[in-house]
């Protein structure tokens, strides 16, 4: 099958990243490589809440660096 | 992550306008996909209408999976027609489908330069838009798609967009969807504006607005406050801010009376917004 007319320019992106988002595909990263086994959605909601927190940490340290 | 970051209800918009909706474990998860960006920063402003340059023999779920995991910039637009209009939502936030292109005007404000992956729904359909054939009944859904995010927006049926610069005024000149106009069966028949058979943009939001029957006045979307209650409301808030300007005129800026009058009036903003606070939390218990 063919999906034709997607180009990079489609998916410009100049927004800040959103942690949950992140979290989320690191998540199915890892669920990929074997190292997770459940969804997400799945995992306890405090476990969601500190990894979304950590990664807007992170997210707002590559800001910071980016800026400087 | 911007703004209002808005996860949108796609499958129950395209339910309630009567379409068929369709979620298997292919698009699962849809309410909580988005682009890197996270919800939209507001409601979208208008629809950019795709197609997906797909092989005839694809099937709409081999579609809908390359939008969801088999393209690297995933997710690939927010809903995706299949070939008999069936509807698979894709992602509840913003995507990556119209990033490069713009700026445009719709009814509610503008999509700014490059910006049409947050300030736009953007709609797919499994379809090659080198003359495969546009049955009526996907035509249908395609019209009836689009009036109902849009309305669901406060926005004109008429504010839609296409991913290319068909008549010198759609969102890109780097595509060429929807096409092809002579591959539309049934009794609308879009104009071709190009070589590559784009649909004409006017004729398009012509039938839009046609099958919508009226151009209703676009609802302030989150304000369900009549022209009254907005009006009483507005001139309570003119009195406060009339009474403060009285208090700064007596004794000049940040004088004692004007901090008299903040202070008394604080315990008005702050009644004010605990009321919002606990209209907020009613509302969320009874939805």
């Amino acid at each position: 099958m063919t999906f034709g007319d997607f180009d990079p320019d489609d998916a410009l992106d100049r927004e800040p990243a959103d942690p949950e988002q992140v979290a989320r595909f690191l998540h199915g990263l890892r669920r990929r490589e074997g190292l997770e086994t459940i969804d997400f959605d799945d995992v306890d909601e405090l476990t969601r809440l500190v990894l979304i927190a950590v990664i807007g940490e992170v997210l707002a340290w590559m800001r910071r660096q980016g800026s400087g | 992550m911007s703004g209002q970051n808005l996860y949108l209800p796609i499958a129950d918009i395209a339910a309630d306008a009567g379409l068929r909706v369709i979620v298997t474990a292919t698009n699962a998860g849809w309410e909580t996909r988005a682009r890197s960006s996270g919800g939209f920063p507001a409601l979208p402003l208008g629809v950019c209408w795709h197609h997906a340059a797909s092989s005839p023999s694809t099937s709409d779920e081999a579609c809908v999976n390359y939008q969801v995991r088999g393209n690297p910039d995933n997710p690939v637009g927010n809903v995706t027609l299949g070939r008999t209009g069936d509807v698979w939502p894709i992602a509840a936030g913003a995507s990556n489908c119209a990033g490069k292109g713009g700026p445009m005007t719709f009814t509610r404000g503008d999509c700014p330069t490059d910006q049409g992956n947050t300030h736009l729904w953007n709609v797919e359909v499994n379809n090659s838009g080198v003359g495969e054939a546009w049955s009526v009944e996907l035509v249908d859904a395609y019209i009836t798609l689009s009036n109902a995010l849009n309305a669901y927006c406060g926005n004109y049926p008429d504010d839609i967009t296409s991913h290319a610069l068909g008549a010198g005024d759609g969102y890109t000149d780097r595509k060429i969807d929807p096409a092809t106009a002579a591959a539309v069966e049934g009794p609308w028949q879009p104009r071709s504006t190009n070589a590559n058979g784009t649909w004409h943009l006017g004729d398009m939001r012509a039938e839009c607005l046609a099958r919508a029957g009226t151009r209703p006045p676009p609802p302030d979307p989150g304000d369900d406050m009549t022209d009254q209650q907005f009006a009483e409301l507005m001139g309570v808030l003119n009195a406060i801010a009339a009474a403060q300007q009285a208090d700064f005129d007596r004794d000049g800026t940040f004088g004692p009376k004007a901090d008299e009058g903040i202070s008394q009036r604080s315990a008005i903003y702050d009644a004010l917004g605990s009321i919002g606070g606990k209209l907020d939390r009613i509302t969320e218990l009874l939805a």
